[in-house]
């Protein structure tokens, strides 16, 4: 026998899975919004996610190294972080705003709760809340540089223009052919993507599920075209890619349920009867928030147990 | 009849090619043996023979008048070489004979009553061989006031890489048979269930084959009065787990805590039952078992009758070597085994595989926070929350995981094969578990049936 034996605790086989794997793989899922993104509001759109992505990864880095722990860029989580928040910006968004967005994500959002994992609000969320309240204007400005988006005869958003009454087509938002933020118009790049993310088991289906299906049936009965609705605004982006990040959604597949449902049922409040015309990031945060009631509510009965026993 | 399945649970790669076509190949006595006086659950054996004395391979070397615990025989006839509290060793005389049981050989099962069946387990020294190696004797002997009338055998084998059951079952269906009707005989039960994992349907044919068979042999008046069949049931680790076993045979669920005689079912591993048939049918006491060598490195795969005590690195000889170096071995299945300092160790009664891993078998995990994925929730048997459990272990707030249902992890790795983070979640439960058991540490869920556990 040569050389000494490795010991190592049981079990001896791991699932060829891993935290790397995972988030690579919600980054290549991200790709097709990312590409409908530069598409349809040129090369500014390419612009924001890098540097996003960027200021991201250094952020993380920077505070790891201020805190003295092993740098994690490499795990994936801040440029999902950086690029999702970038997705969540309008077309015109200046880069340096930007880049402050992914430092306060990263900062505000993440590592001040002891970095991945610990954080109870979603980063990116935390970092489009910062800028909305930072910048109010261009966070609402509507207006492609460039892309097929740029000679639009509006300024409004889809939502925007619902709230005056005037309803764009079915093909246009499923296309992304309308304005809003770079990431969130094409349903159709969101759905390829999720759609891989689900088939890859990284995400749980009752999450979107949950979440759209609650804004169709509310929409229904509030008498609005649940297809519209769907297909409007940052809902499909964050039923897909925010609301699903296991991080900040529960653990238990009924508190998760709820978790959706409700989600969605607040989208859909503030759509209708908020002052805001759109509140997917606001909705998201909030069951963020009730997250660790929902664990506890719904803690799993334990093989055996008999509850309620005197 | 439906079979339900049980919560979580994994499918991890089942890697089992290498060595279930492989007969079972007898391996020649070796030279010294090494036998530990605990190779079971319970009060440790006592040395009762002195260094240098002569022994009889068969013959009882270390005992116990202990309830919970089991005897000791040597495994191979020779010279005592050395004697200390924990270990008895053997160094090898030219003799080939074992020497028999004192309690005679038995085809009818009428003339044995259940005290004579539990007398011969416990003579023979056999213990649970599926892995828990708890004395058969006094599994065989229900708690007070429980009548257990349905008996499992268990040849679900869902560890990957291990196909030792697999093989007994296809070579010694006939033997594992008796040996079930001889627990059947014990406990009184009236119903026997042989579990097959559906990955094993040449096992499931030729132990119904043998049940078949068994109507006609003069077994007694057990075989009319229980009913026996064959189960298959969907391949997923850790579907041989006791609980999971019964629930999603029987539906009945064994209370926190509690033990399955509590339900009226008791699970015994394939293997058991046929050294149970061997000590009644030739007054053969445990003195080898069958165990699977393999890993990707090993030259000659496959399954292996061995005697007790010989050491890994025999044994290892014998399947022909290794290709690479040598970077791990693992005694037992690769989800529950333990890694082991150097090949030095023997095979005991517990000891179900021999898995050999070299340099390219064991890459570096590089373990990241927990991201809350939940996976380990979603495939933990035991409805646990592995991720707060690991937690608190690591915070060492003992007490506070034994409130969260640590006591209850049944150690079936589930959740760290599972976990993206490759956390070692399933080993910092254990430790809670030792911790507590050590600390005394008890869950409020079960202070109450406190004393019905004690008295099993
Ligand atoms: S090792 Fe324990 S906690 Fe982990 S899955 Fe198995 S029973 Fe659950
Ligand atoms: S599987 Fe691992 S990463 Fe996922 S929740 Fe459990 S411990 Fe955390």
């Amino acid at each position: 026998m040569n050389g000494k034996l490795e010991v190592r605790a049981a079990p001896h086989l791991l699932d060829p899975d891993s935290t790397a794997k995972i988030m690579y793989s919600v980054l290549l899922a991200l790709i097709p919004s990312a590409l409908a993104g530069v598409i349809l509001f040129g090369v500014h759109a390419l612009w924001l996610m890098l540097v996003s992505v960027a200021a991201a990864c250094f952020t993380e880095a920077g505070c790891q190294l201020l805190l003295r722990q092993p740098v994690t860029i490499t795990d994936g989580s801040a440029a999902i972080t950086g690029l999702l928040l970038a997705f969540n910006l309008p077309p015109s968004f200046p880069l340096r705003y930007a880049a402050f967005g992914a430092f306060m994500a990263i900062v505000l959002g993440k590592q001040l709760f002891g970095g991945l994992g610990e954080n109870p609000f979603n980063p990116a969320l935390i970092g489009r809340v910062v800028l909305a309240a930072a910048f109010p204007q261009e966070m609402t400005t509507w207006q492609a540089l460039g892309g097929v988006m740029a000679d639009a005869a509006t300024t409004a958003t889809p939502l925007g223009l619902i709230k005056l009454g005037q309803v764009p087509a079915l093909s246009e938002l499923l296309l992304g052919n309308v304005l809003g933020c770079i990431g969130e118009t094409s349903v159709v790049a969101i759905l390829i993507g999720g759609i891989y993310l689900l088939w890859r088991k990284i995400i749980d289906w009752r999450i979107p599920v949950g979440m759209l299906g609650s804004v169709a049936v509310l929409s229904v009965l509030l008498g609005a075209d649940p297809l519209v609705q769907l297909s409007t605004g940052g809902l499909m982006l964050g039923a897909f890619f925010m609301a699903t990040d296991p991080v900040t959604s529960p653990v238990t597949k009924p508190g998760r349920w709820i978790f959706a449902i409700g989600a969605g049922a607040v989208v859909v409040l503030i759509r209708f009867f908020g002052g805001l015309p759109e509140g997917v990031s606001y909705s998201i945060l909030l069951m963020n928030a009730v997250k660790p009631i929902l664990n506890k509510a719904t803690k799993p009965r334990i093989f055996g147990e008999v509850r309620g026993r005197a | 009849m439906i079979w339900r399945p049980f919560r979580g649970g994994i499918k991890p790669k089942e890697f089992k090619e290498a060595t279930a076509t492989k007969p079972i190949v007898t391996v020649p006595l070796p030279p010294r043996v090494i036998l530990p006086l605990q190779q079971h659950l319970g009060e440790r054996a006592n040395p009762v023979v002195v260094r240098d004395e002569l022994v009889e391979a068969g013959q009882i070397i270390g005992n116990s008048a202990a309830f919970i615990s089991a005897p000791v025989h040597a495994s191979i006839s020779g010279t005592v070489t050395r004697v200390t509290a924990e270990v008895i060793e053997i160094a090898r005389r030219n003799r080939e004979g074992v020497r028999e049981l004192s309690t005679g050989k038995w085809e009818n099962l009428d003339k044995l009553p259940a005290d004579a069946i539990r007398c011969i387990a416990r003579k023979a020294g056999i213990v649970g061989l599926g892995g828990a190696t708890f004395p058969t004797a006094v599994k065989l002997t229900p708690p007070a006031g429980c009548w257990v009338n349905t008996l499992i055998i268990n040849g679900c084998e869902c560890e990957p890489y291990l196909t030792a059951d697999h093989r007994l079952m296809v070579e010694q269906s006939a033997e594992i048979v008796f040996g079930a009707y001889a627990m059947a005989q014990a406990l009184q039960a009236v119903r026997i269930i042989f579990a097959v994992e559906d990955n094993k349907p040449d096992a499931a044919k030729k132990l119904a084959e043998a049940l078949t068979a068994a109507q006609l042999r003069p077994y007694g008046a057990i075989i009319r009065n229980t009913t026996a069949e064959v189960r298959l049931v969907p391949s997923r680790y850790p579907q041989g787990a006791e609980k999971q076993l019964i629930w999603s045979l029987t539906g009945r669920v064994v209370p926190l805590g509690g033990l399955p005689a509590q339900v009226g079912v008791l699970v015994h591993n394939v293997a058991t039952a046929y050294a149970l048939a061997e000590a009644i049918r030739k007054a053969k006491p445990l003195i080898e078992r069958v165990v699977t060598v393999t890993g990707p490195i090993v030259n000659a795969p496959g399954n292996y009758l061995v005697r007790l005590g010989t050491p890994i690195r025999e044994l290892l000889a014998y399947a022909g070597g290794v290709k690479e170096p040598v970077k791990a071995i693992i005694l037992g299945g690769p989800m529950m085994g333990e890694a082991q300092v150097d090949d030095g160790a023997p095979v005991t009664k517990g000891t179900s595989g021999v898995l050999v891993f070299g340099e390219a078998d064991l890459a570096p995990v590089r373990q990241t926070r927990c991201i809350r994925c939940a996976r380990c929730v979603e495939v933990c048997p035991m409805g646990l929350e592995p991720l707060y459990l690991a937690r608190l272990a690591e915070k060492e707030l003992w007490s506070e995981a034994v409130q969260a249902g640590a006591a209850y992890c049944l150690e079936c790795g589930s959740c760290a094969y599972i976990c993206p983070a490759k956390r070692p979640v399933a080993e910092l439960i254990r430790r809670a578990k030792v911790k507590c058991q050590e600390g005394g540490i008890v869950d409020e869920r079960q202070a109450g049936s406190q004393s019905r556990t004690a008295s099993a």
